[in-house]
């Protein structure tokens, strides 16, 4: 609150025109940015504690469920091999005397039987070749862990599977409410990395791109003498009201418009409301004025294209550019900005940033506000006045390439880890980590099933928690890539599906 | 007479134009119906048998080496352990029991670990070499049924690649043929839910019956036009859709008519029942096992300890039972994407509501000062 109340004065005194040191207002804005950035974190924690609980709860059910039913199993072949051996004793004594070939058919005939429950109890009962006094289980604790684990990722490697009636009913109620729980919580955590790394990412090139241009070009846009970082990343990745505070100059002497650049809109990707807004805009401005060329174009494009609704970036991201365009055109009656782009909430925010944008606009329009306050205002509050925030707009994606490449890292860095502790070749570590991201998860190779572990028990189960951990965190990574590049993706493909598909309608 | 020269040549060089474009404009359009919604059942069904046919190749030749050594080793474990048992029987000139019943004892837990051994190398049972072509788990079918568990990610593991190239092939397989998948469940799904929604709205209105009336200012067309790809912009089946959704406006312009969601959770737990009661006819098991089975297929999380065909000593039904198995999971999980697509505005409604209420607990001043500062300043 404190600092909402500071902004506040801040904003008042920018009002009145006094310079104002802008450390203020930037320092209330980090807090913002921070406490905002927790609020998530915080939800987004919790989201991730319920899983884990969740997860631990259901390997101790299973392990409750199952445990017994392998010990009753190899309780099972240890019988048969007791009964096995019991005939093979009555064959020897019933024989008086021993002729081989009578002998040996009827011991092979009793092997071969006690081979054949073996099989059936290895290939329907899941039974792994342990004898009772062994005392791992297959359906220890982070055995059933890992199962639980893949259950809810819908993994469902298959080594480990319900026999009991009670487990398999026991599953389908688990993973009805545990795989979209895993879901929300892996787009929730997606989400939240995507924006991370979208803004460090923007960072970085934004201070790169300073340093390279403060030699170069001496242009006297609005943007440049912003100090704090232009690229915010809250909720959304979509420009939000970025605090900059042009220097006094530049209301000294208004540079002449440049002519009126209208950066390439993409009128399919508005939402239908900014879509109408924008459609009013245009036609205010062409009415204002005669040379509008800009306005009478997208007029013509955003009437007689189709539209579809999409998330809030590109259509603010548009709007914005659409924005700037038409500022530069200087003919708005009161040279403020018309739309005002809003931090979006959540999905309902398009209605909501719309309604926002229709009040700003009606407010704004009949205000003949020439003076240097509102000008003042207006520059602080549009965010995209600057053409920095329009090049950080395209600059901002993260590139798909990049993603790809940490992607792969991901997954050669598992295969030489699982390779070197299970005794893998590289390749099949490479395809265990492959078939575990992709949620195929074949189940032939898992780590900590080899047989000839028994040198060391404890480290089987090591391994079985470490597996569970490189999941997660690689399912936590394919839906940040997919957060960060679905939208290029699919821009990509419409295109190339258009260029198919539209060039025969020509 | 000039007009006519240029005429005639314009007309010629439109002819030689056509001819050519003529063919580029059947390619794309050909490509064009094979993404658009009928053609991509085609599209995948053609991935996943040319999958079966590269699988069959790769494994088919390696998999039945390795159970011929399998076999081998199984009958060189047998006539071990009986000659051996032999000769202990041999040893002991009057026979004690305890002794003899010791070493017997270590010869056949021997015996066991080495079957297992065996079984770890695909020995499943089958004791002639002769058989193992017909009970070999790469035939067509049961590479057609792997086919398909690499691209929905449903993954069983019953039959898995042991060679190296195989298991290659199944990392290329899966990344060109899962987004390929996708596309497909998008667009049936879309296909289906239109088409359900319209059909359920023609029988509202007829029977006149309460239905669902929101007066939630969301309309099907929207919601359902949201999924529809711009892929399918061009074909004639876009005339279709438009056509459709023209007729469902008609019928619903005061209110806006959404599928319940009870409704569509019926529908999913009655396809998973009918298909628990079909397996658990042809492959004796019983309901549970059945449903079970369809449950865990339908996920995706497939964990491939029961599978159709997969007994033992199946011999016949083999190649029936993976089709038809392919044939459901393909069906299924179009249905499931349809309830999805119909569901999907109240679900993802009542979990925003929820993280949100959440949040607001756990982040009331956050949330407090957000509002305050994206409020329009007076």
């Amino acid at each position: 609150m404190a600092s909402s109340s500071s902004q506040r004065s801040c904003q008042q005194q920018q009002r009145h025109g006094k310079k104002q040191p802008s450390t203020g207002c930037t320092s209330s804005r980090v807090c913002r940015c921070v406490r905002v950035f927790f609020g998530h974190l915080f939800s987004n924690l919790g989201l991730f504690a319920i899983v884990v609980g969740y997860v631990l709860l259901g390997a101790l059910m299973f392990e409750n469920l199952e445990a017994e039913f392998e010990l009753q199993q190899r309780g099972n072949i240890k019988r048969y091999r007791d009964d096995c051996l019991k005939e093979l004793w009555q064959i020897t004594e019933r024989l008086n005397v021993l002729y081989e070939q009578n002998w040996t058919q009827l011991v092979h005939e009793q092997l071969r039987r006690f081979e054949t429950n073996v099989v059936a109890a290895a290939k329907l009962e899941g039974y792994d070749g342990k004898d009772l006094l062994d005392s791992e289980r297959q359906w220890s604790f982070s055995g059933a862990l890992l199962y639980s684990v893949t259950v809810i990722t819908t993994i469902g490697y298959g080594n480990l599977a319900p026999k009991t009636p009670a487990g398999k009913i026991l599953t389908i109620i688990y993973a009805v409410f545990g795989v979209p729980l895993m879901l929300l919580c892996l787009s929730n955590l997606g989400h939240l990395l995507a924006n991370t790394i979208q803004f460090a990412y923007s960072h970085v090139c934004c201070s790169l791109q300073r340093g390279r241009s403060a030699s170069r070009r001496r242009r006297h846009t609005p943007c440049r003498h912003v100090g704090n970082a232009q690229c915010t990343a809250e909720e959304g990745v979509s420009p939000t009201a970025i605090v900059t505070i042009p220097p006094p100059e530049q209301f000294k002497k208004r540079p002449p418009p440049p002519p009126p650049r209208l950066t390439p809109l993409k009128p399919k990707l508005l939402a239908q409301d900014v879509r109408q807004l924008l459609v009013e805009c245009a036609e205010y401005t062409a009415a204002q004025a005669a040379e509008s060329a800009a306005s009478h174009k997208m007029l013509h494009e955003l009437r007689h294209t189709d539209h579809t609704a999409l998330d809030d970036e590109d259509c603010l991201d548009s709007a914005s550019r659409y924005h700037s365009s038409l500022e530069r055109n200087a003919n708005t009656p009161t040279k403020q900005p018309l739309i005002q782009c809003s931090p979006p909430a959540s999905v309902p925010s398009t209605t909501m940033s719309s309604l926002q944008q229709r009040q700003s606009c009606s407010m704004e329009l009949p205000a003949p506000g020439s003076a240097c306050s509102s000008d003042n205002s207006s520059e602080r509050r549009s965010s995209s006045s600057s053409c920095e925030a329009e090049s950080n707009n395209k600059r901002r994606r993260v590139p798909v390439t990049l993603v790809l490449v940490i992607l792969s890292g991901y997954i050669c860095l598992g295969a030489t880890v699982f390779a070197a502790w299970e005794d893998w070749s590289l390749l099949d570590g490479a395809y265990f980590c492959f078939i575990t991201l992709s949620t195929i998860g074949f189940g032939d190779l898992v780590p900590g099933k080899s047989f000839q572990r028994a040198a060391n028990p404890d480290g089987g189960q090591i391994q079985l928690v470490v597996c569970c951990a490189y999941l997660l965190v690689g399912l936590v990574l394919i839906a940040t890539a997919f957060s960060l590049v679905q939208e290029e993706v699919v821009l990509k493909c419409t295109k190339a599906a258009r260029w198919i598909g539209i060039s025969t309608k020509k | 007479m000039e007009r006519k020269r240029s005429s005639r040549h314009r007309q010629r060089y439109r002819k030689r134009k056509t001819t050519c474009d003529k063919i580029k404009d059947f390619i794309r359009e050909f490509i064009a119906f094979m993404f658009s919604n009928v053609g991509i059942i085609g599209l995948v069904v053609g991935y996943t048998i040319c999958g079966a046919f590269m699988f069959q190749a790769i494994e088919g030749t390696e998999a039945s080496d390795d159970r011929e050594e399998a076999i081998k080793d199984i009958h060189s474990a047998r006539s071990k352990t009986r000659d051996r048992l032999w000769e202990i029987t041999q040893k002991f000139n009057v026979l004690e029991e305890e002794a003899w019943r010791e070493q017997a004892a270590s010869e056949v837990l021997k015996f066991q670990m080495e079957v297992i051994d065996a079984i770890n190398k695909g020995y499943d049972g089958v004791d002639d070499v002769k058989d193992l072509s017909e009970t070999s788990q790469w035939s067509f079918s049961g590479a057609f049924l792997y086919s398909l568990t690499v691209i929905t990610t449903i993954g069983y593991g019953n039959v898995a690649p042991k060679t190296e190239w195989g298991k290659v092939a199944t990392i290329f397989y899966a990344i060109i043929g899962m987004p390929l998948f996708l596309l497909y469940l998008s667009n049936i799904g879309d296909i289906l839910a239109k088409s359900f929604k319209w059909s359920y709205a023609k029988c509202c209105l007829c029977r006149g019956c309460g239905g669902n009336r929101d007066s939630r200012s969301v309309s099907p067309e929207n919601s359902v036009a949201v999924q529809v790809p711009e892929i399918i912009d061009e074909t004639d089946e876009q005339y279709e859709e438009s056509h459709i959704e023209s007729t469902l406006g008609d019928s619903v312009k005061d209110d806006t008519i959404t599928v319940p969601v009870t409704l569509c959770l019926a529908i999913m737990v009655g396809y998973v029942c009918g298909g628990a009661i079909l397996f658990s006819k042809w492959e004796d098991w019983d309901f549970l096992d059945g449903s079970y089975f369809c449950f865990i297929s339908l996920s995706t999380i497939g964990f491939g300890d029961i599978v159709p065909g997969d007994q033992i000593y199946a011999s016949k039904g083999l190649d029936m039972s993976f089709i038809f198995c392919s044939m459901y999971l393909m069906l299924g999980m179009a249905i499931i994407a349809m309830c999805f697509n119909l569901m999907q505005e109240e679900v993802i409604h009542k979990f925003r509501s929820c993280v949100k209420a959440v949040k607001n607990c756990c982040s009331c001043s956050g949330a407090r000062d957000d509002d305050v500062d994206t409020a329009p300043i007076e």
